[in-house]
């Protein structure tokens, strides 16, 4: 039981870092693409 | 007062020592195995025989020095700083072996470039380099970036009263575990387990792209080593623009951003507390830099109207912005693209995210996000008691990991570290500027040197003076270890002198 706990929160730790850095990418496709818009 | 150097000091610096250049030998064992794998036997031998000879060396050395005593600080500083040393000169022994390098420096060169995660190499002929020898420089900056030290606690130390200062002296200083054996086993099946899942992914992505399948796994290996390490280094001489694959440069820049965040920072995560991301004062400061810079870099290639659409502008702008913030150093254009096509606003741009850097126990270099935060959140507190009635009490806070109290002393010492580093950023650049390069491509380099980045705007190369490639091999081993275990490794040889003279005078 223990040990499921702890694989899952791992597991979902790993998504978590997963997601903020794919976020951070998105954020930054969106500031290129406004740059483009805008010039 | 220094006190004195006494023979048993030497005897626990040597042991410690011994110990870990055993780790490396042992650890030479893998790109053997490569070689034999692909039936590289020129190769296979220039491994055996450096293998035979860092294993003695490190056997000797252990054994003339055998002592039951544990480190203090002033050893554990100087065992980090002297390992990494004899950690590149013996690992640069297969490089002179195998042919491809015009000096022993320059394989000196590369070696600290790869244990240090820096990514700037002198190697000639990269494109027909043998397997073992790729997987030698990858393994590098994979263990590097983890710290040799790191690998020799998890196998061979075990759990001495001294093992977490040696871990100090090579800029892991986070204490997640009150076991140092712990710490460095969890740090290691933290990076074993993206390993697995970074290989397969980037394995199949370069299967997608044609490679065939018995390489795609090893070029997915060695990807993953040098995003996750922070390193730079790839198989090939054009680095990621020889995949030509957005999808690889996609997974390989989350695998990057992923390597340049704290070891804590992981382990608090993975350990349930996943609010911290949004909360960590490393990560709050390294996204709103990155996101400044990378504005910064698309403002300059639209004024220069470098990319014809904002897919190619994020695709080349970002990745080499986040590669340099990361201090990873891989690179999808040519070195002399930074020069003709970024002009100087956008190289500016990178060079100061490579000065920022990484997190702090990370794999990555820089002076870290970290101590940017402590740094804005001292100005901020100081400006606010400045604002405040005389009496009142004003207390600044920053959160790593819980919240903590802003002191004075915190932000001394951040203060301190940045000063170094911007010195040793400014020496390189001068040294570079003397030798007839443009500022601007001088302050890059050195930076990106220093930093331990790897970016290159075309000044590293195997005809560049002597002296500037003895600054950055400096500039990579101070950067990576953060100064003071090498001011305490000068102090303590300065101090051995002084205390023979003495002895000899008393005699």
């Amino acid at each position: 039981m223990k040990r499921a706990v702890s694989l899952r929160r791992g597991l979902l730790g790993m998504l978590t870092e997963v997601a903020f850095a794919g976020g951070l990418i998105g954020v930054a496709f969106l500031i290129s693409w406004l740059f483009f818009v805008g010039h | 007062m220094i006190r004195r150097v006494w023979r048993e000091d030497f005897r626990i610096i040597g042991y410690y020592t011994g110990l870990v250049t055993i780790g490396v030998g042992l650890l030479m064992v893998i790109p053997t195995v490569t070689s034999l794998v692909f039936r590289e036997w020129a190769s296979a031998l220039d491994f055996a025989i450096s293998v035979a000879l860092t294993l003695l060396v490190g056997y000797v050395l252990a054994l003339i020095s055998r002592t039951k005593n544990t480190p203090g600080l002033t050893h554990a500083m100087v065992i980090a700083a002297g390992s990494w040393l004899i950690a590149m000169v013996l690992s640069g022994v297969p490089y002179m072996l195998s042919g491809h390098m015009k000096s022993f420096l320059d394989a000196c060169f590369d070696t600290m470039s790869g244990f240090t995660t820096t990514g700037l190499f002198l190697l000639q002929d990269l494109d027909h380099i043998s397997q073992g020898l790729n997987m030698w420089r990858h393994l590098l900056t994979y263990v590097g970036g983890q710290g040799i030290v790191v690998l020799a606690l998890t196998f061979l130390i075990g759990s001495t009263g001294g093992a977490f200062k040696i871990m100090v002296g090579e800029g892991k200083e986070e204490k997640l575990e009150p076991n140092v054996r712990h710490i460095a086993v969890l740090i290691w099946r933290i990076s074993l387990i993206y390993l697995g899942i970074g290989t397969v992914v980037l394995g199949l992505i370069a299967m997608a792209n044609g490679i065939k399948p018995s390489l795609a796994f090893f070029h997915g290996a060695y990807i993953f080593m040098s995003a996750w390490s922070t390193g730079g280094f790839a198989p090939y001489s054009q680095n990621m623009l020889y995949y030509h694959s957005s999808m690889m440069e996609i997974a390989s820049m989350v695998f990057f951003i992923l390597g340049s965040f704290n070891f804590a920072l992981h382990y608090t995560i993975w350990s349930g507390n996943r609010k911290e991301i949004l909360r960590n004062v490393e990560i709050v400061s390294f996204t709103i830099t990155v996101l400044t810079t990378f504005s910064l870099v698309c403002l300059a290639l639209m004024q220069r109207g470098v990319y014809p659409n904002a897919v190619a502008l994020f695709r080349r702008g970002f990745f080499q912005l986040v590669s340099g913030h990361t201090t990873t150093g891989q690179s999808n254009i040519y070195a002399r693209t930074f020069v003709r096509e970024w002009g100087p606003l956008g190289m500016l741009a990178t060079t100061i995210a490579m000065a920022i850097g990484a997190s702090a126990a990370s794999t990555g270099g820089g002076f870290k996000g970290l101590r940017m935060g402590i740094i804005v959140k001292g100005i901020a507190t100081d400006i606010r008691k400045l604002l405040s009635p005389e009496r009142a009490v004003v207390t600044g806070h920053y959160h790593h990991l819980h919240d903590n109290i802003l002191s004075d002393g915190v932000v001394k010492s951040a203060a301190v570290i940045v000063v170094l580093y911007v010195l040793i950023y400014v020496v390189g650049a001068i040294v570079g500027t003397a030798y007839g390069y443009p500022m601007v491509d001088a302050l890059f380099e050195s930076v990106s040197a220093g930093s331990n980045t790897g970016l290159s705007c075309g000044v590293t190369q195997a005809g560049m003076p002597v002296l500037l490639k003895i600054v950055y091999i400096f500039e990579m081993w101070m950067g990576r270890l953060e100064f003071l275990s090498v001011f305490t490794l000068f102090g303590f040889i300065a101090t051995s002198v002084r205390s023979m003279r003495v002895r000899k005078a008393a005699a």
